[in-house]
C-alpha cells in the first residue's frame, strides 16, 4: 500500500526575480520509502529540503503532510519536532554546547522526564558511534564527527521522515558502511521514511528510488516508491 | 568512560548558564554595568533612609498627636518657632497641650558628632513623655544641670551625678530619662530657658509637640492652627516630613531621579548587549526553531539570559553599594551621621531592579528573536 507521506505539488521557489530554486516540482514521498536526492550543485536539493522541513515556505504551489497543507497547519513546531528531523548540509550544530547537550536540546520541547532523555541520548551517541566524543564541543571534532552528532540530533525525536543534507559527505568508508545500517535499519524496523541528499553513487544504490534535480526541477527518476 | 545515568540533563538553567559562559567578556562587562546601577540605587536608597530616618527621629519625639514647625524650614533644626506662637497655638481651640522644645546637636566625641539635645522646661516633661527613671529633673533656670536619655548612658558610661562636658562647659548628669523612643533615649536633655541662653536663641523653640483634646478632631485642630500661623506647618506623618524639612525633599527628589537614570542606563546598557548577542546568534536560534524550539521557548531563553546577567550584576552591586556605604559611614565627612540599615528590603530592591532591568532590556531583543524565520536565520552566517 501506498501512502503518501510528504508530497511537493506543483511548487515552486524563488528568491528574488532572477534566482528560481524549485519550478514546477511536483513529488510524492511515500511513508516508509527512502528516497536518494542527487543533482549537480546549486541544483536546488537543499532548497526542496528546507521546503519539506517547514524551514521555509513555497513561493507558489503545496507541501502536503498527510495531504494536509503545511501552510494551513497551525503548529509547525509540533511538525518540525516530531515529524521531521533534519540532518543539515553545514550540520549547524550549536559551537558552545557539548556533543550530548547538541542533542539533547531538540528534546527540550517534550515531556521527558530527565532520566529519560538522558538514556536516550546515550542510546544515539552509541548508535553513531561517538561515545568517545560526547562530552566535546563541536569545534573539538572531525568534520565526520560532526556530521555524526548532527544526525543523532536529527534522530533524536524518533521522526517519522530524516531529511538529511548530504549526511555522508565527509565520512570515511567505515562509517559510511555504518551509518547506511544504522539508516537501513530505521527504513526496516521503525519504518522511517528517509529523503537524502547525496552525489555519492554507491550510497543513492542503497535507496529504493533515486531523483535527479538539474536547474530546479525533477528530471528523472530511477526505481519505483516502494 | 562513565557509566550510565552520570551524565547531566540539559535543564533551561544549565542552558542559559552555558549561553552566558560561552560569551564570559560581554556577560562579565554587561553585569558590571547593572551592578553600578544597582550599587548607586541601593547606595542612594540607603543613605536616603538613614537622614530620613534621623528627621523623623527628631519629629517624632514629645508624645504629640502632631508637630508644629517652621513652614519650608530648610531642615527640621533650623526651623524657628516664637514663644509667642507657642502660646498661640496652646490656646487655640481643641489643644490639650502644646510643648515647645528647643532641638539642637553638638559635638560630643569623633562617635557622635551630632549628638541631639533637647531643651524642654521642667513643667512639660511630663505632657512631652519624659519619664524620669534615676535622680531627679533639672531645675527651670540651673545652667549647668541637664539629663541624659539611658540609651545614651549606657553608650557613653554615664550616670546620675557624672559629669559631662560640652564645649568648654561642664554639665551635671542630674538624672536620667527614658522617652519610650530610641532618637529620644539616645539624646540629652536641656532646661529650656538656659538652652535658649546658651544657643543665642532666645524666646524661640524649634517644633511644637501638640496633643488634641479627646474629641477634639486632630485635622480640625490642625487647620485653625496653620490658619492663624501662616509661617507655621503641622506635621503628622512620615509623608508630611517635607514641609518642615526642604532638604529631605531634594534629597527624596534627587534619589528618585537618580533611581530612574541608573534603571534607564542599565537597560539600555543589557539591550544593547542583547541584540549585539540576537545578530551574532541568529543562525543558533533558527538551528533551535527548526528543531521544534516554539517561539515562546525561545523567547523565555532570551529572557532569562538577560535576567540571568542581571541577577549577577545584581549580587555584585550589593556588595558594591554596602562597600561603598561603608566607606562613606566610616572615612568620609558623613561620619557619625550616616547610620545606614542594612534590610531584607535593600537586598530585594536590588534583586527586583535587576529582575526588572533583565525584563525590560530583553522584551525587544527576545521578541525579535521569536519573530526570525527559521529559513532565513538559517542561512545567516
Ligand atoms: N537565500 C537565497 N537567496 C538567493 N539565492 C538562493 C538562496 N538559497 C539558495 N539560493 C539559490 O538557489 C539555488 C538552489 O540552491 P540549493 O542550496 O538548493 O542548491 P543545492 O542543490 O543544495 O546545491 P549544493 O549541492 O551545492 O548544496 C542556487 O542557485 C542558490 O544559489
Ligand atoms: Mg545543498
Amino acid at each position: 500500500m501506498q501512502e503518501p507521506i510528504l508530497q511537493a505539488v506543483a511548487v515552486r521557489k524563488a528568491f528574488g526575480p532572477d534566482v528560481v530554486a524549485l519550478d514546477r516540482v511536483d513529488l510524492t514521498v511515500v511513508r516508509g520509502e527512502w528516497l536518494a536526492v542527487s543533482g549537480t550543485s546549486g541544483a536546488g536539493k537543499s532548497t526542496l529540503l528546507q521546503l519539506f522541513a517547514a524551514l521555509d515556505h513555497p513561493t507558489s504551489g503545496r507541501i502536503l503532510y498527510r495531504g494536509q497543507d503545511l501552510a494551513s497547519m497551525g503548529d509547525l513546531d509540533h511538525y518540525r519536532r516530531r515529524v521531521v528531523g533534519v540532518v543539515f548540509q553545514l550540520h549547524h550544530l550549536l559551537p558552545h554546547l557539548s556533543v550530548r547537550d547538541n542533542i539533547e536540546i531538540a528534546m527540550m520541547g517534550r515531556h521527558l522526564s530527565r532520566r529519560d532523555r538522558v538514556a536516550r541520548v546515550s542510546e544515539l551517541v552509541a548508535a553513531v558511534g561517538l561515545e568517545a566524543q560526547q562530552i566535546r564541543r563541536p569545534p573539538e571534532l572531525s568534520g565526520g564527527e560532526r556530521q555524526r552528532a548532527a544526525i543523532a540530533r536529527a534522530l533524536a525525536n524518533s521522526p517519522e521522515v530524516l531529511l538529511a543534507d548530504e549526511p555522508t559527505g565527509s565520512l570515511d568508508p567505515e562509517n559510511v558502511t555504518r551509518l547506511l545500517g544504522l539508516l537501513e535499519t530505521l527504513n526496516r524496523e521503525s519504518r522511517t521514511t528517509i529523503v537524502m541528499v547525496t552525489h555519492d553513487r554507491d550510497v543513492a544504490e542503497r535507496a529504493g528510488r533515486l531523483i535527479h534535480i538539474d536547474a530546479g526541477r525533477i528530471v528523472e527518476v530511477e526505481g519505483a516508491a516502494s | 568512560m562513565s557509566g550510565r545515568g552520570s551524565y547531566r540533563s540539559l535543564t533551561f538553567m544549565r542552558l542559559i548558564f552555558q549561553d552566558l559562559a560561552s560569551r564570559r567578556t560581554r556577560t562579565g562587562l554587561t553585569a558590571v554595568a547593572v551592578a553600578i546601577s544597582v550599587m548607586a540605587i541601593v547606595t542612594l536608597s540607603l543613605v536616603t533612609k538613614s537622614l530620613e530616618r534621623s528627621a523623623a527621629a527628631v519629629l517624632q519625639m514629645g508624645n504629640a498627636d502632631f508637630i508644629v514647625a517652621q513652614k519650608g524650614a530648610p531642615d527640621i533644626l533650623s526651623s524657628v518657632v516664637t514663644d509667642t506662637q507657642v502660646v498661640g497655638v496652646s490656646k487655640t481651640a481643641g489643644v490639650q497641650s502644646a510643648v515647645g522644645a528647643l532641638i539642637d546637636t553638638f559635638r560630643l566625641d569623633a562617635a557622635h558628632p551630632q549628638f541631639l539635645q533637647i531643651g524642654l522646661a521642667p513643667g512639660e516633661l511630663a505632657p512631652f513623655g519624659v519619664k524620669i527613671v534615676a535622680g531627679r529633673a533639672y531645675g527651670a533656670t540651673a545652667t549647668n544641670e541637664i539629663m541624659l536619655g539611658w540609651q545614651a548612658a549606657q553608650d557613653i558610661h554615664k550616670s546620675v551625678g557624672d559629669s559631662l562636658k560640652v564645649g568648654a562647659t561642664s554639665y551635671r548628669i542630674v538624672g536620667l530619662y527614658s522617652l519610650a523612643q530610641v532618637s529620644g533615649d539616645t539624646a540629652s536633655m536641656f532646661p529650656l530657658i538656659p538652652l535658649q541662653a546658651s544657643e543665642h536663641k532666645p524666646g524661640t523653640v524649634t517644633l511644637v509637640a501638640v496633643q488634641v483634646r479627646a474629641g477634639a478632631s486632630i485635622d480640625q485642630v490642625r487647620k485653625r492652627i496653620a490658619e492663624a500661623n501662616p509661617n507655621l506647618a503641622t506635621v503628622r506623618l512620615a509623608s508630611e516630613f517635607g514641609r518642615v524639612d526642604r532638604n529631605l525633599e531634594f534629597l527624596k527628589a534627587a534619589q528618585s531621579g537618580a533611581t530612574i537614570i541608573a534603571l534607564l542606563i542599565g537597560i539600555i546598557i543589557v539591550m544593547n548587549s542583547m541584540l549585539l548577542s540576537l545578530i551574532e546568534r541568529m543562525r543558533e536560534f533558527g538551528v533551535l526553531r527548526a528543531l521544534g524550539w516554539s517561539r515562546r521557548r525561545l523567547v523565555s531563553l532570551v529572557i532569562g539570559e538577560a535576567v540571568g546577567i542581571s541577577v549577577i550584576g545584581a549580587a555584585l552591586g550589593v556588595g558594591l553599594a554596602v562597600l561603598l556605604t561603608f566607606s562613606l559611614e566610616h572615612g568620609s565627612s558623613l561620619q557619625g551621621y550616616l547610620q545606614p540599615q542594612y534590610s531584607g528590603w535593600t537586598f530585594g530592591m536590588a534583586l527586583y531592579s535587576a529582575i526588572g532591568i533583565g525584563v525590560v532590556a530583553s522584551l525587544y531583543p527576545s521578541l525579535r528573536a521569536g519573530m526570525l524565520r527559521p529559513g532565513d536565520a538559517l542561512r545567516k552566517e
